[in-house]
């Protein structure tokens, strides 16, 4: 009972990059920091520490690079957390993933978030607008409040 | 001499990133401090590497020039302009003068939403929440503007080979619309610069730190705004005819060469960009904006050089004879840029290497096409210009 | 016998009124940093009283830690610190153990900043070294012995601030001392006025409070600042800047050690603005008529932060140590006019 309230009113949310175009990511600062949208009014707030988070809003392709930083800071979230993947390039890699000339797409790509990580969210846009991204969020706290 | 003492005596490493608050973008910093002062940086750049330039490699040029847009979210309409203007160079297109002045006007907007989003980050780093997001408080409108411009936030795609596209045509009531919300926010932006630049909490954290000579800009390659902060008076706009031959605008050059000089520099081009804007607005020509009348077929080694919001940017490729893209080759200001940044933030307090580094506007996006992985080997390096060049050449 | 009885009930309700208020505390400085800022912000209750019991109901995880047992302990310890401060500065306790003196609180406090170095000490987060990421490579710089997570970055600066930083808040301390020649608690407040004995609401102006003379706006003046370094509020939070260090040595702390160190923080906001309404308007907390009052001036030093930290950058120590060096000194101008 008091699990689901307190799960409900305070959700911390934790951002990662994964290598993407910056516009996801940019959507992501102004839903989060702009006072237009302001995530914080739907009680989610911000937290740069795995530790601290429960919902992890992945943008952008995952790179080879990022993938091992991915999967490490995803183990050091404490359950219940969520995972969003936000942007057409978190969901199936975008065009570096799926478009090519003569080379064939790009070999830095594993590809979407979820061939890494498993995703509870989906939220596609190139980029997606922030108020998508308000009530995408908005809507997974339920799914948090009701876990374990 | 007892710089360089310093410089090797340096035994504490204090590694930061790919995932962190002040970065933002995934890159990774290792300073080498002395108690908290830092005596010698190295910045990494190579996990947002995605391959963009391998990608293009045959693909037709139209459907890559979309592409270069996706090198950058907070750039991408210079990358398709200048990518546009790389194969109108090339294959000699005519572009009619109303489909230069919306191109210009997309640049300039683009400039302001860019340096805003520079300077809230910059407050963020700062630990300055309210001035943040006052900054984003002023960001809006331009996204705004853009929106009504082009129908589109981030990626707009306003070039299209010979013009533009229908649907980022300026008509009479867009035009209205958008001259209204300039002007809004023209005060605005007035207002939160003098807010900004008289504020002596700011003030006093950023002046005197990162301080980049005349010498080690021209040294290390610091570009656009960076290079204008430090004392040199370069600007490509100054060059290209689409904008030295129809507006009346300044090129901000300061001397100071620290943080604060590069974020003045950029409030006060902001206030440039909005002049530009306007004239353009104004200036309009009446004419069909795009040109249809070109055949795409084979096309030599053709580049193009513009003035992004970071600095110069430069696009060079060639087409084979159905226009198909043969070795693109982009190079984005931020890389020199960054390498600048490894030399100004020595000598600062740990908390001020963070900002100074996030001042030279770093777009870890566009900057990682250039790192070679050798996988077999596990080893990274970053291209040099030879390299590049070789690359090139191998057309 | 009277005072044992009530010496029993204070030890229990006061730490109960004292979790009760401090949870809203932090969303209440929330709030009015988002209006300030031109935005809703949360719920009031949501920084502080909801977010501390979402982080009791986590999976409970083991830190990456030297030491588990001891880093998860030390929010606790730093609970029952407090919660020992405020209860020294009570009535009742005073006249069981008499051991509430000045003295006494500005030690208890030492330990307190010490115990963030402590914590510094014994966490290695995920954020700096151990990220995944081949920094020693062929062609990588390669120097340096010593390779130093954020906590470590941020227990040196714990350090300094331990030596300089709190300095303030030391001399705010004892400017009521100096001006009524006692560092008993009760003292100071019985010499504004103050009878726990009798002490009903119509009392409250008849008092004559510490900070409506001069040496007390001085020293209330010091001991803000001094708060807000305790705090690590902006402008003074260079222990946990989002610039560097990120959350410095509270990383590792996970689901009910990190509800532990809201706590903490939360009720470190309490009793140190409770200590300074003991002691510079004369009303110490009490179960009685008296705490209607006090609560509500406790109010007044978190508003306060609240609303500097909303105009300032976060400092760093070059220019920590001269506003630190220049409040102690207005700290002991508001001492030597309290001796005169
Ligand atoms: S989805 Fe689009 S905007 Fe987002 S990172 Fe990918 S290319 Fe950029």
């Amino acid at each position: 009972m008091l699990k689901e309230i307190s799960r409900k009113n305070a959700v911390h949310i934790m951002l990662v990059y994964t290598g993407g175009c910056n516009g996801c990511d940019i959507e992501v600062v102004n839903a989060v920091m702009s006072p237009f949208y302001d995530l914080e009014q739907y009680k989610v707030m911000l937290t740069w520490n795995p530790r601290e988070a429960d919902i992890l809003a992945v943008t952008g392709p995952v790179t080879r690079k990022m993938e091992p930083a991915l999967k490490e800071i995803y183990a050091a979230i404490p359950e219940p957390k969520l995972v969003a993947a936000i942007g057409t390039c978190a969901i199936i890699g975008g065009p570096y993933a799926n478009l090519g000339g003569d080379l064939g797409s790009s070999d830095q790509i594993v590809g979407g978030v979820n061939k890494v990580i498993p995703v509870d969210a989906y939220i596609p846009g190139c980029p997606p607008r922030p108020e998508d991204i308000l009530q995408a969020v908005a809507s997974v706290i339920p799914i948090l409040a009701g876990k374990r | 001499m007892a710089d360089t003492d310093r410089k090797d005596r340096a035994e504490v490493e204090v590694p930061m990133g790919m995932v962190h608050s002040a970065l933002l973008e995934p890159f990774r910093i290792r300073l080498f401090v002395d108690d908290e002062v830092v005596v010698d940086a190295e910045i990494t750049y190579d996990t947002a590497h995605r391959g963009i330039e391998r990608i293009m490699e045959g693909m037709p040029i139209q459907k890559g020039l979309i592409l270069t847009e996706r090198i950058c979210g907070i750039c991408s309409h210079i990358h398709i302009w200048n990518g546009t203007r790389m194969v109108e160079r090339g294959l000699g297109i005519d572009v009619p003068q109303r489909a230069h002045h919306i191109r210009v006007i997309g640049n300039e907007l683009e400039r302001l939403h860019s340096h805003l989003l520079y300077l809230g980050h910059a407050f963020e780093i700062l630990g300055h929440e309210t001035f943040s997001m006052r900054c984003f408080m002023v960001r809006e409108p331009v996204q705004n503007i853009l929106f009504v411009l082009s129908g589109n936030r981030v990626h707009y795609t306003i070039p299209v080979l010979g013009g533009i596209r229908p649907r980022a045509d300026i008509s009479h009531e867009k035009r209205q619309t958008m001259f209204s919300m300039i002007d809004k926010l023209e005060t605005d932006l007035r207002e939160f610069a003098a807010r900004v630049l008289n504020d002596p909490f700011i003030v006093s954290r950023i002046k005197e730190i990162g301080y980049l000579s005349k010498e080690d800009a021209v040294k290390y390659g610091a570009l656009g705004p960076n290079m204008r902060a430090s004392g040199i008076d370069f600007d490509w706009r100054y060059k290209l005819p689409e904008y030295r031959d129809h507006f009346d605008f300044e090129v901000i050059v300061r001397d100071g060469g620290t943080v604060l000089d590069r974020v003045a520099c950029r409030v006060f081009e902001c206030l440039e960009s909005i002049k530009i804007i306007r004239q353009a607005l104004e200036t309009l020509p009446d004419e069909d904006p795009t040109n249809v009348d070109f055949e795409l077929g084979a096309m030599g080694y053709s580049t193009s050089y513009n003035e992004a919001a970071r600095g110069e940017i430069y696009d060079s490729c060639a087409l084979d004879e159905v226009g198909r893209i043969r070795s693109y080759i982009n190079r984005t200001p931020s890389m020199s840029s960054l390498s600048a940044m490894e030399v100004s933030c020595i000598g600062d307090h740990l908390t001020d290497a963070s900002i100074t580094i996030a001042s030279c506007d770093p777009c870890l996006t566009c900057t990682n096409r250039m790192t070679v992985v050798d996988e077999k080997k596990g080893t990274n390096y970053v291209m040099e210009p030879e390299d590049v060049l070789r690359l090139a050449r191998r057309v | 016998m009277m005072d044992w009885i009530d010496f029993a009930i204070t030890t229990v309700c006061i730490p109960i009124v004292a979790f009760v208020v401090s949870t809203w505390l932090p969303g209440i400085m929330r709030k009015i940093q988002a209006r300030i800022q031109l935005r809703i912000g949360p719920p009031v209750l949501t920084p502080g009283f909801w977010a501390f019991f979402k982080f009791l109901y986590k999976e409970r995880i083991r830190p990456v830690s030297p030491m588990p047992r001891l880093y998860h302990s030390l929010p606790v310890i730093g609970i029952f610190l407090m919660f020992f401060i405020i209860l020294l500065t009570t009535p009742a306790w005073e006249t069981v153990l008499t051991l509430g003196t000045l003295v006494a609180i500005a030690g208890l406090m030492k330990v307190e900043e010490m115990l963030y170095l402590f914590m510094g000490n014994l966490s290695k987060s995920i954020l700096s070294v151990r990220m995944p990421y081949p920094d020693q490579v062929k062609g990588a710089v390669m120097k340096g012995k010593v390779r130093r997570f954020f906590e470590q970055v941020a227990v040196v600066r714990t350090f300094k601030l331990i030596s300089i930083g709190s300095f303030p808040l030391y001399i705010g301390l004892f400017v009521p001392a100096v001006m009524y020649g006692s560092i008993g608690i009760m003292a100071v407040a019985s010499a504004q006025g103050f009878d726990p004995a009798t002490f009903v609401l119509r009392d409250l102006f008849s008092l004559d409070p510490l900070i409506f003379t001069v040496p007390g706006a001085i020293g209330a003046i010091a001991y803000f600042a001094g708060y807000l370094v305790i705090l690590n509020e902006y402008p003074f939070s260079i222990m946990h800047t989002k610039a560097d260090v990120v959350e410095g040595p509270t990383l590792e702390y996970a689901a009910w050690a990190r509800a532990g160190y809201y706590l903490m923080r939360e009720v470190t906001i309490f009793v140190m603005s409770s200590v300074f309404v003991t002691l510079y308007f004369g009303i110490p907390p009490m179960i009685g008529w008296a705490l209607i009052p006090h609560i509500i001036l406790v109010m007044l030093l978190p508003v306060g932060a609240a609303i500097v930290s909303a105009f300032t950058p976060v400092l760093t120590f070059k220019q920590v140590y001269p506003l630190s060096l220049g409040f102690s000194a207005l700290g002991v101008i508001g001492l030597i006019v309290a001796m005169l």
